[in-house]
């Protein structure tokens, strides 16, 4: 039976050459499969929430990460960063972390939320309650769909236009409101800090723009 | 000395015959396609603006049919509308920094540098159009790769029209240009022609916040949107490449600032920590590996890594290749006989070139990464083989 080490190899073989990989990922982090779970675990104490259900699902969200992105986004960091995922089962580990942080935040979030209609009381309601009901939860999702669409578009400006995007994030996200404290943390000037943040904000509507144009052409 | 678009389109009868001359001459070696690209496009050119660029319509026809049908189908070959479409959506981005510039100067730069993007489009029109003559008069070579063309053209432009409030800070010239194409070809030639009224000259600049001025409602959807109060969300992706130390400055910043104040961003960190300490305690005996094996992907490369196409002449192509972690300025000869080096230099070591290397593509110019270099202007410089330099700057 080859060892963890050798597995990896010969995935990062297949994967190299175009051939199938699943089967020996799957036997590969199914060994890793005890350890995972007492991960889980930890990261549900931080958060004092989560079953012995809930392993299963982080499990297997995580190991979909690793086949889809983490082979590739491994080397990156091991070349990078050794100390940080010195092997393929430690970079493992810690996508499960993370999945699990990202399920017991969302949680959280939907709990702040408050319960969904499907969930409140059975208690008898007049029409114009029922209306005003189903108003409120339409405009939530809009505003939850409109939030997407921006952050959307921000993650294609950091992409594209990087010190643009970092000018807007302090000045516009962080609150700074204050080109002198934008130039001073990035150092620049605050000519440079201005025309960043304008052109951020061009761009950003830009795209919000072009984005609903494909939604409806 | 700046030539007039007109002057330029005038020009072109001049070189239709010198390039007929060329293809018509039994000594000429190599691939045929170059030439047939630019007899292509002055053709068109010429065709596309016989109001305001009178020419003898049988000098055109007379240089079309001497197009070899080797050298057509070897052009089309090269021909990617989608590389076209990059350098559109290019010329937008370009547009915005023309308008928002750090300063007046580079945005009359930057200008320029966005139209002769845009024009890749038109001249690619003019080509296109030139094809629709030689099929008229039947010649089937043309009819094959016209079909083929318009196929992707089509589909081409369907996303690249989606960047036109972008151009519009380019209109100014974009309606010299326009002005200049017959009345007929106007609406086709949406780079030109959508929304290049003086109504629409501002947008870019209210959209900035540089002018004031009032927004077509889906702008001013998208301002509102934009410009409303947020707080930065950082999911999955960031808070792992975080972890990982692979974040960048200004976004590790973030994250620790908008802890400050974001208790439930903090309870994440707290968890990041508790899971590291279970993570080192499952793998102190693990051996460690020091570099991770070679993961060689995909053939298929990704959009972003496509080449740009900057310039494009007979003699050479000069195409950049962005990835992730490396730019590369790439000169790619084309005719042998007229090319003899090239050198890219860089702002901060104006003297001393760019070391090369000769690759898939042509003489290799690694600049430096992605964020070293973003925004730098590069030199290159091509010499030929007449001792002619050709002087190119190139927008990593």
């Amino acid at each position: 039976m080859l060892n963890d080490d050798e597995l990896f190899a010969d995935i990062s073989k297949r994967k190299a050459e175009g051939r199938d990989f699943k089967k020996q990922l799957g036997e590969l982090v199914f060994r890793w499969r005890d350890p995972s779970t007492t991960v889980i675990r930890r990261v549900q104490g931080a958060f004092m929430r989560g079953s012995p259900d809930d392993v299963d699902e982080v499990f297997q969200d995580a190991a979909a990460k690793f086949m889809s992105r983490g082979l590739d986004q491994f080397r990156g960091v091991s070349e990078q960063m050794p100390g940080k995922a010195a092997s393929p089962k430690t970079f493992f580990l810690r996508i499960v972390k993370h999945c699990a942080i990202d399920r017991y935040r969302r949680q959280r979030e939907e709990l702040a939320e408050g319960p969904r209609g499907d969930e409140e009381d059975e208690r008898e309601e007049s029409l114009a309650e029922a209306n005003r009901a189903v108003a409120f939860s339409a405009a939530k999702a809009e505003a939850k769909e409109a939030n997407e669409e921006y952050w959307a578009a921000f993650r294609k400006l950091q992409e594209e236009h990087p010190n643009e995007a970092a000018a807007w994030d302090l000045y516009h996200h962080q609150d700074m409101d204050d080109h002198e404290e934008v130039a001073r943390q990035l150092n620049i000037t605050v000519v440079n800090s201005y025309k960043r943040v304008s052109r951020a904000q061009a761009w950003l509507k830009s795209y919000v723009l072009e984005a609903r144009k494909e939604e409806q052409p | 000395m700046t030539v007039s678009p007109i002057e330029k389109y005038q020009a072109r009868s001049a070189e239709l015959e010198s390039l007929r001359a060329e293809l018509e001459a039994a000594s000429r070696p190599g691939d045929p396609a170059p030439v047939v690209g630019r007899m292509l496009e002055a053709a068109g050119d010429l065709l596309r603006r016989r109001a305001k660029v009178p020419c003898d319509e049988k000098l055109i026809d007379a240089a079309l049919a001497v197009l070899p049908e080797k050298g057509l189908s070897s052009w089309a070959d090269g021909v990617k509308a989608a590389e076209v479409r990059a350098r559109v959506e290019r010329a937008a981005d370009q547009a915005v920094d023309a308008a928002i510039p750090e300063s007046d100067a580079d945005g009359k730069t930057l200008t320029t540098w966005a139209m002769q993007a845009l024009m890749a489009r038109d001249r690619l029109e003019s080509a296109r159009f030139s094809l629709e003559r030689m099929a008229a008069k039947g010649r089937p070579g043309a009819t094959v790769v016209l079909g083929r063309l318009n196929q992707e053209l089509a589909a081409a432009d369907e996303l690249g029209r989606r960047c036109c409030t972008r151009l519009t800070a380019l209109n100014a010239d974009r309606r010299d240009e326009l002005a200049i194409l017959d009345t007929e070809r106007r609406a086709a030639a949406w780079w030109l022609s959508e929304k290049s009224g003086l109504e629409h000259d501002l947008v870019v600049k209210v959209l900035g916040g540089e002018a004031r001025g009032s927004l077509p409602k889906g702008a001013q959807a998208a301002h509102e949107l934009v410009m409303q109060k947020r707080t930065r969300q950082f999911g999955f992706d960031e808070l792992f490449r975080f972890d990982l130390g692979m974040a960048s400055n200004a976004d590790a910043d973030a994250i620790r600032k908008a802890a400050e104040n974001d208790p439930e961003l903090r309870l994440a960190l707290k968890a990041m920590e508790e899971g590291d300490l279970e993570i080192a305690a499952l793998t102190k005996d693990e051996p460690v590996m020091k570099v991770a094996p070679v993961l060689q992907l995909p053939v298929e490369r990704t959009a972003r890594e496509a080449p740009e196409v900057v310039e494009e002449r007979t003699e050479f192509k000069l195409l950049v290749f962005r990835t992730k972690q490396r730019v590369q300025v790439v000169v790619q000869p084309r005719r042998q006989d007229r090319f003899a080096a090239a050198a890219v230099y860089l702002p901060d070591q104006p003297q001393r070139s760019v070391a090369h290397e000769v690759g898939d593509h042509g003489l290799h110019f690694d600049v430096g990464t992605a964020e070293r270099v973003r925004g730098v202007v590069a030199k290159v410089v091509v010499t030929l083989t007449d001792g002619r330099n050709v002087t190119s700057e190139v927008k990593l």
